[in-house]
């Protein structure tokens, strides 16, 4: 890894350095693997994995070997003791110039209720990266929640991989609340590998000023009666940017399956951006899909409404906003403390409104 | 209480008020009644103070303020209510908790206390009673899935909760059928007082049946045409629009 030259978040043009980097990361990694492969070195090829999150386009069958590979590799399983409280995943990394790289596997048993929280709240390196695969056994509920909102560390990247398999009869609900750092991507990639698996993804991405979140998904229905249900929604503030990507795929044989894809985004001040692509691929007669994405400004109506009944700009935009964002928080498990969070999104709102 | 002077305002470059002039004293019920189209909403929304019109000429005071001096939010707080011909949903939003928020917000900027949350409680239940409004209305998102009927209803639950000094009603009355247009007049009416005045903006004289105007004004292209009393209203039902000289 040492020979990478690190990107400069306090450049310019430092976005665009990035993704030259990623780019060029992601080649070495790619003949890295390549090369593990044909030599069957698992031990080199979970290196490869190591320094090559970037090279996992969630869209690409790279990606796809890679993650059945890595899980032939260590894997975790949650005991039933952490049935009823919470799992921190932690992200940590404190070496302030470098790339971090974290990766974890784990296994969620049959018959358990697990719930994990993302915590990357210590991740302080000028780029951490991670990766975390679950494999969800049959029957068994996992529960994920991704309160990415940076406090002290704004002017960093984080860039991360959730990878879930599901078994039969299993469900993943996966919260995931981007903000506050110059630059985080989230990929999702879902399996659902067993009749009657279901996956929902509730998000939200608010995008500072000059801040981009990214979250791309893509969601494999491989049995039948499968049913994934995402809804996301989006504010990109004064040059902020917020980019939300979907892509469900119900393979040939996953009849009786069902997928829902909805992306809701605001924009807020000057030369903010939304980039929103709801994709399907249907290969299957015996479904149900359907997708919808919206982008629009604050509605004019209930903010007029709203100063009428004698609310500033700032506090009539805050109260839309809280409200637009609201349904993030549904089906939250109830070991969450759903208010210090609402907190946290609320104290982001409040930085992302801008004075027109 | 409310005095208006030759006021004229346009949007987008279409000039809609034309040398307008008003006045209402404390206490004081005044119908504006006219023809589909004439401004009549726009003229409680340039009072109101909506970013979207510009007044070109005239002045509008409330209790001596210059109006047209002040923001939306503080024209609110100085007691000015507009009740809305289209009531506005706002997903997301409990009706006790908005009302609460623009309560605390007037006081706010009035320099007042907020109100605990036992008073608010208190007497946002016996207004609701009053009203016939159903308790389930209070964690009911602002206006979303209300009827027509109900959604003017919140409104008068607004303004009683709110106690303006000026209250400018749009229409307050259309699609109401009778039973909920005599909730609302009573709303009305029970809220009449020596300090406050109201401004009701009509398309009909059926809502002046059950709340008595002191004066009636007749509304056509962006200006008022003939002032009277309540008999004004009663001579337009018969007449129609045409014997005072405008095209409905
Ligand atoms: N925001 C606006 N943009 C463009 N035209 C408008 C707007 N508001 C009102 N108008 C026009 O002004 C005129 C008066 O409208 P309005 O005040 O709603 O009349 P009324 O309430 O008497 O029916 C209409 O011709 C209407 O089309
Ligand atoms: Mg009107």
């Amino acid at each position: 890894m040492s020979e990478i030259q690190l990107p400069n978040t306090r450049q310019e043009n430092w976005r665009w350095n990035n993704l030259r980097w990623l780019e060029s990361l992601s080649s070495s990694a790619k003949n890295q693997i390549h090369k593990a492969k044909s030599n069957n070195q698992n031990v080199k090829f979970m290196q490869a994995i190591e320094g090559a999150r970037e090279s996992i386009s969630v869209f690409s069958d790279s990606e796809r070997e890679l993650c059945e590979l890595a899980l032939c590799g260590k894997t975790t399983s949650i005991p039933d003791v952490y049935h009823d409280r919470i799992t921190p995943i932690k992200i940590q990394s404190n070496a302030p110039h470098e790339v971090v790289n974290r990766n974890m596997i784990t296994r969620v048993g049959s018959h358990v209720n697990a719930c994990f929280e993302v915590d990357t709240a210590s991740a302080n390196a000028q780029w951490t990266n991670a990766w975390v695969h679950c494999k969800v056994e049959s029957t068994s509920t996992l529960d994920v929640i991704l309160p990415s909102i940076s406090e002290s560390q704004v002017d960093s990247a984080l860039t991360l991989t959730l990878s879930f398999d599901l078994e039969a009869s299993s469900r993943v609900r996966l919260h995931t609340f981007l903000s506050n750092r110059s630059f985080q991507r989230v990929d999702v990639l879902v399996r659902l590998r067993g009749t009657n698996s279901t996956f929902l993804a509730r998000g939200l991405n608010i995008a500072g000023e000059h801040e981009e979140q990214d979250i791309h998904l893509h969601c494999l229905h491989q049995a039948p009666k499968t049913r994934s249900h995402q809804e996301h929604v989006g504010i990109a503030g004064h040059h902020g940017h917020t980019i939300w990507k979907s892509l469900a795929t119900i393979e040939r044989g996953a009849h009786g399956s069902e997928s829902f894809q909805r992306n809701d985004n605001r924009l807020l001040g000057n030369k903010a951006r939304v980039s929103s692509k709801p994709e399907l691929k249907i290969d299957e007669d015996d479904v149900k899909a359907s997708h919808g994405s919206a982008t629009g400004r604050v509605n004019e109506d209930a903010y007029f409404y709203c100063r009428q009944r004698g609310l500033s700009p700032r506090d009539a935009k805050a109260l839309l906003l809280e409200a637009f964002v609201e349904k993030s928080f549904d089906d939250l498990s109830s070991l969450i403390d759903k208010d210090a969070l609402a907190a946290k999104v609320e104290r982001a709102l409040g930085k992302v409104i801008y004075e027109e | 209480m409310l005095t208006i002077d030759n006021l004229s305002a346009s949007v987008e470059g279409n000039p809609i008020l034309k040398s307008l002039s008003l006045t209402v004293g404390a206490g004081e019920v005044h119908a504006i009644m006219g023809p589909n189209g004439a401004g009549k909403s726009t003229l409680g929304k340039v009072i109101a103070g909506h970013e979207e019109y510009d007044v070109s000429s005239g002045s509008i005071h409330l209790s001596g303020e210059d109006l047209l001096e002040l923001d939306i939010e503080e024209r609110a707080s100085k007691g000015l209510f507009l009740g809305f011909q289209y009531p506005v949903e706002i997903p997301g939003v409990q009706n006790h908790y908005f009302l609460r928020t623009v309560m605390n917000a007037q006081r706010k900027t009035r320099g007042e206390d907020e109100l605990s949350a036992g008073d608010f409680l208190k007497s946002l239940n016996e207004e609701m009673k009053a009203l016939n409004m159903d308790a389930d209305f209070k964690k009911r998102a602002v206006n979303v899935g209300f009827s027509g009927g109900e959604k003017k209803r919140n409104e008068i639950l607004q303004l009683s909760m709110l106690k303006p000094s000026l209250a400018i009603l749009d229409e307050t009355d259309s699609g109401l059928d009778i039973d909920a247009l005599k909730v609302v007049a009573e709303g009305v009416n029970r809220l009449r007082s020596p300090e406050r005045s109201f401004i009701l903006i009509t398309h009909y004289q059926r809502l002046l049946d059950y709340i008595k105007p002191d004066v009636v004004h007749i509304f056509a292209d962006g200006s008022i045409v003939k002032s009277g009393g309540p008999e004004l209203a009663l001579q337009l039902e018969e007449q129609g629009y045409a014997s005072f000289g405008v095209k409905a």
